[in-house]
């Protein structure tokens, strides 16, 4: 399924925040973005964008519509029962679960996790896939960040 | 001290076409320009990746 047409692939408030602060920055980032849903099954990535945002309880990154590949309503619902549910299929969950590490712990990324994945990728998706998911999550602690400490700033007296 | 890593991902048996062949210089591209960045000094920003380094456990 095609992205949705008012899809971004930055969060709004990210881009226009590093078009006002770092323009140069804005326009690596969006090119990163564009490519890293190139690097395995983007419904699989959009699954990890969502879970990502779960994690960083980020509602605005959860809610907005999907840059890379739409996924079932009742599926993105569920996304943070994912090891409960029957939803989702074993691909998944590996990179469900490698994502959970990354985010909460990437220096405990065990060989288990890793092998989790080879049991359904090549080495070379693996790679593109921690690359993608790498991108994912710095995005969203960025947006984060950004909102956090700006926004205060921004809202009018 | 140098700290050496096993490889954690098998050799290919022979040489493959890269997944996603824009993906590893568009991160490339991304870490340069926020390298490159003045709003910082960059003594500063070299503390700030140094700290990051050591926060996720990154020797290399």
């Amino acid at each position: 399924m095609p992205p949705a047409e008012d899809a971004s692939l930055l969060a709004p408030d990210l881009e226009e925040r590093l078009a006002r602060f770092a323009p140069e920055v804005r326009d690596v980032i969006s090119t990163l973005h564009g490519e890293l849903w190139q690097a395995l099954d983007p419904e699989v990535l959009e699954l990890c964008r969502l879970r990502i945002a779960s994690l960083q309880a980020d509602e605005r990154e959860a809610a907005r519509a999907a840059p890379g590949a739409p996924v079932p309503p009742e599926k993105a619902a569920a996304i943070s029962d994912w090891p409960d549910s029957p939803l989702f299929n074993e691909r998944e969950r590996a990179c469900l679960a490698f994502t959970e590490q990354f985010v909460g712990d990437v220096a405990g990324v065990s060989q288990g996790d890793i092998d989790a994945l080879l049991a359904h990728f090549s080495p070379g998706e693996v790679q593109a896939f921690v690359s993608a998911l790498l991108a994912l999550d710095q995005h969203q602690r960025l947006a984060l960040g950004l909102r956090t400490v700006l926004a205060p700033q921004e809202e009018p007296a | 001290m140098t700290s050496v890593r096993e490889r954690r991902l098998p050799e290919p048996a022979a040489p493959t076409a890269p997944v996603a062949p824009g993906l590893g210089a568009a991160i490339g591209a991304y870490q340069d320009a926020v390298v490159r960045l003045s709003g910082l000094d960059p003594v500063t920003t070299e503390l700030v990746r140094l700290r990051c380094a050591r926060q996720h456990q990154c020797y290399t």
